[in-house]
């Protein structure tokens, strides 16, 4: 379950930098945090990208799998934001009350406010002794 | 951007404390997302998150003031107060809670919204950025405040129930496909989901598909508000998304319209999720990944015209197993017919099934190592080549070799891009002219011939017997370029050394008469290409390659000029 930050922090230690934009484009990214870093003489295809995704392997064992080909030309991951939405996976067995939401608290906007004058008094039976009347049967 | 992050370090150095008379932009970007499918969700009536593409954000907290559009005009919902705060530290989504004052639900289904940011000029942003640290020359990522007043921003925002529906990845390119709303969807039954695949005729083919969420649906039938559940995997861009996946086929054609029905949002509201997707990218993404076509011509005075193709495909398949190795299978061929005064080709055919991992070293100096182990089978085009090899191969990226034109290009750009007055430049290869690297490569083959052979002779029946032989070769290699624009001049080394003692059988120049050589110790071979790229992104180019040496199986020995058209990818 990868958020923004976690993939950001992928990227980070991917390219040396953290971009700036979620719409950043992956591969231009590379080639713009390559001159004098430790990917100077790695190009993106397939050098970058084969390490991209060892890298999100590593992080994330459980999403939806990627591979090589989804950051290619004709892939689906483009930027920054592709790769966290083809990073989602889907609700396995949500807990319906988890998922559905609640009323909410707004509901009372206008606090109602009880006055102690018109707050009922629960009667309390009164034996002749001026005690409570004990639960359980009378003898 | 450029022009906010010089109002930050303005504002850094100058001292919080005295705000900017010229408001500034507030630190969110909704035009880059506004075409995609994550500008922007509606989680309940009163909660709106809104995407502003930036990854520096530690905290955004301001107002908002929401307007009622239709058409050009806007009407200002009245009485209807807005907050903004960041929903995390770091994360590109802000979220807005609409209130109304004696009422319940803000926001209604089918109508058009825009909202302002800052209506009152009035934010507290804080950002992290890179700044100097007085006394120091690198830079340092600190938190910084940015000091208003701020422009009003203008979102515009939709609880229109529209979908987009877009494939998930190319592994599961035709079968599984993601369903993008911006408004939430509702908790209806998932068995009622229906996938169309929708023709030109407008007829709708069905296919069974099973569905589940990805974000947290929300049910919140009108007029009652209700509390935001939390986003899903903590990603507010969760909400009103679903994914669909076919269980019995997959569509094959290259596009397609299709249609999901059965999916209601927030407000009650049918759902209309129909899109084109482009399913055409498999075949081509995992062949062409790393593809090589050479086709070329020779002829000259009183010869037979005669052809050569070299050709190498290598793509990387699926995901990565143990220890980050990819499959590799390869195929390297460099074949042809016909001779020109006697000259021919390598005649080489070797189909490969290997593995491929990238070793990082986050160094400076060794960059990486590539490794590739494989078995591969040495043949020729005649088949009477039959040899089986495991063959290993280590690449070796030393950062200091290599300055391709294109990191050049971006090292010029960066410089120029940070030069006052250049704000708005645009990246382009013109940048740098020339650019030139060196590859160094290691590998050893391993193996043997796999059976004895008669091997005849191609114009009359002379034979010799070719025994079955070791092989066990050291292959180093060296392949150096240097480009200048559309220009690109290639030379590679191979100064391959035989351990054990292999056969050939070369012919006679007559071709009727064949013989049986032993070919062992050291056996170079080199080659110098000159290409001109024939489009810009150089795919495509006319190549000029001068080949001397020889090569296995049949180390038939070349000193040749070849000329045509290179396909690369």
């Amino acid at each position: 379950m990868p958020t923004n930050k976690e993939v950001l922090d992928v990227i980070e230690k991917w390219s040396g930098q953290r971009p700036p934009k979620m719409s950043q484009r992956l591969e231009e990214w590379w080639n713009k945090t390559a001159p004098g870093s430790t990917h100077s003489g790695l190009v993106f295809d397939p050098d970058g990208i084969a390490d991209l995704v060892n890298r999100l392997q590593k992080a994330f064992p459980n999403p939806p799998h990627l591979e090589a080909a989804d950051f290619k030309a004709t892939g689906t991951v483009k930027t920054v934001q592709d790769l966290v939405d083809a990073l989602q996976p889907t609700i396995s067995a949500p807990p319906a009350a988890a998922l559905v939401a609640s009323p909410m608290t707004l509901r009372a906007v206008k606090p109602v406010t009880v006055s102690a004058k018109s707050k009922k008094k629960k009667k309390v039976k009164k034996t002749r002794t001026g005690k409570p009347a004990k639960k359980g049967r009378r003898r | 951007m450029s022009r906010l992050l010089l109002c930050m370090a303005l504002s850094f150095f100058a001292g919080s404390a005295y705000p900017q008379t010229a408001p500034i932009p507030l630190p969110c970007d909704t035009k880059s997302t506004a075409s995609g499918v994550d500008a922007y969700r509606v989680v309940t009536p009163n909660v709106l998150y809104l995407n502003c593409d930036n990854t520096n954000l530690v905290e955004f907290t301001t107002t908002a003031k929401l307007y009622v559009t239709t058409g050009a005009t806007r009407t200002v919902a009245a009485g209807v107060t807005g907050t903004v705060h960041l929903f995390d530290s770091g994360d590109p989504w802000i979220r807005i809670d609409l209130a109304q004052a004696g009422s319940s639900a803000v926001l209604e289904k089918g109508k058009e919204y825009q909202i302002d940011l800052a209506p009152d000029q009035n934010a507290t942003i804080r950002v992290m950025a890179n700044t100097k640290e007085p006394g120091q020359q690198s830079l340092v990522r600190k938190e910084l405040p940015l000091a208003g007043p701020f422009e009003t921003l203008t979102v515009s925002f939709s609880t229109k129930a529209t979908a987009v529906v877009r494939p998930l990845n190319v592994s599961t390119l035709g079968s599984t496909f993601d369903i993008y709303s911006n408004v939430a969807l509702d908790a209806f039954i998932l068995g009622k989901i229906t996938f169309a695949e929708i023709s030109a005729l407008k007829f709708r083919t069905y296919h069974a598909a099973k569905a589940e969420f990805v974000g947290a649906p929300v049910h919140c039938p009108p007029p009652e508000p209700c509390a935001a559940p939390r986003p899903q995997a903590g990603n507010a861009e969760t909400y009103g998304r679903m994914r669909v996946e076919l269980t019995t086929d997959r569509l094959r054609q290259a596009k397609a319209t299709v249609a999901v029905d059965g999916i209601t949002n927030l407000f009650a509201d049918k759902v209309k999720a129909q899109s084109d997707v482009t399913l055409g990218a498999v075949p081509k993404t995992k062949d062409d990944s790393l593809l090589y076509l050479k086709f070329d011509h020779q002829a000259g005075p009183g010869s037979k015209p005669g052809y050569a193709v070299e050709a190498k495909i290598a793509p990387d398949l699926g995901p990565p197993m143990w220890g980050g190795f990819v499959w590799q299978p390869a195929l390297n061929m460099d074949i042809g017919a016909g001779t020109v005064s006697n000259v021919k080709v390598n005649d080489t055919i070797i189909p490969s099934l290997g593995v491929t991992t990238l070793h990082r070293f986050e160094s400076r100096t060794l960059e990486a190592i590539r490794i590739t182990p494989a078995i591969s089978f040495e043949t020729n085009k005649e088949g009477n080549k039959k040899n089986l090899l495991y063959d290993q191969d280590f690449q070796f990226v030393v950062g200091f070799l290599e300055s391709s034109r294109l990191v050049r290009a971006w090292r010029n750009y960066n410089v120029l891009k940070a030069q006052p007055g250049n704000e708005d430049l645009k990246f382009s290869n013109d940048f740098a002219d020339w650019g030139a690297g060196l590859k160094l490569f290691v590998g050893s083959e391993i193996g043997g011939a796999l059976e004895s052979q008669a091997v005849m002779a191609s114009k009359s029946a002379n034979t010799v017997l070719v025994p079955t032989y070791n092989v066990a070769r050291i292959r180093p290699r060296l392949s150096g370029y240097f480009e200048y624009r559309r220009i690109n001049l290639t030379v590679s080394v191979l100064p391959r050394f035989l351990f054990a003692t292999e056969f050939a059988t070369p012919e006679s120049t007559d071709g009727k008469t064949i013989r049986l050589v032993p070919e062992s110790g050291f056996k170079p071979y080199g080659e110098t290409s000159l290409s001109i790229g024939l489009d810009a992104s150089g795919h495509v180019s006319f190549t000029t390659t001068y080949k001397l040496g020889s090569q296995p199986p049949t180390y038939q020995s070349v000193n040749i000029v070849q000329t045509g058209l290179l396909i690369k990818y």
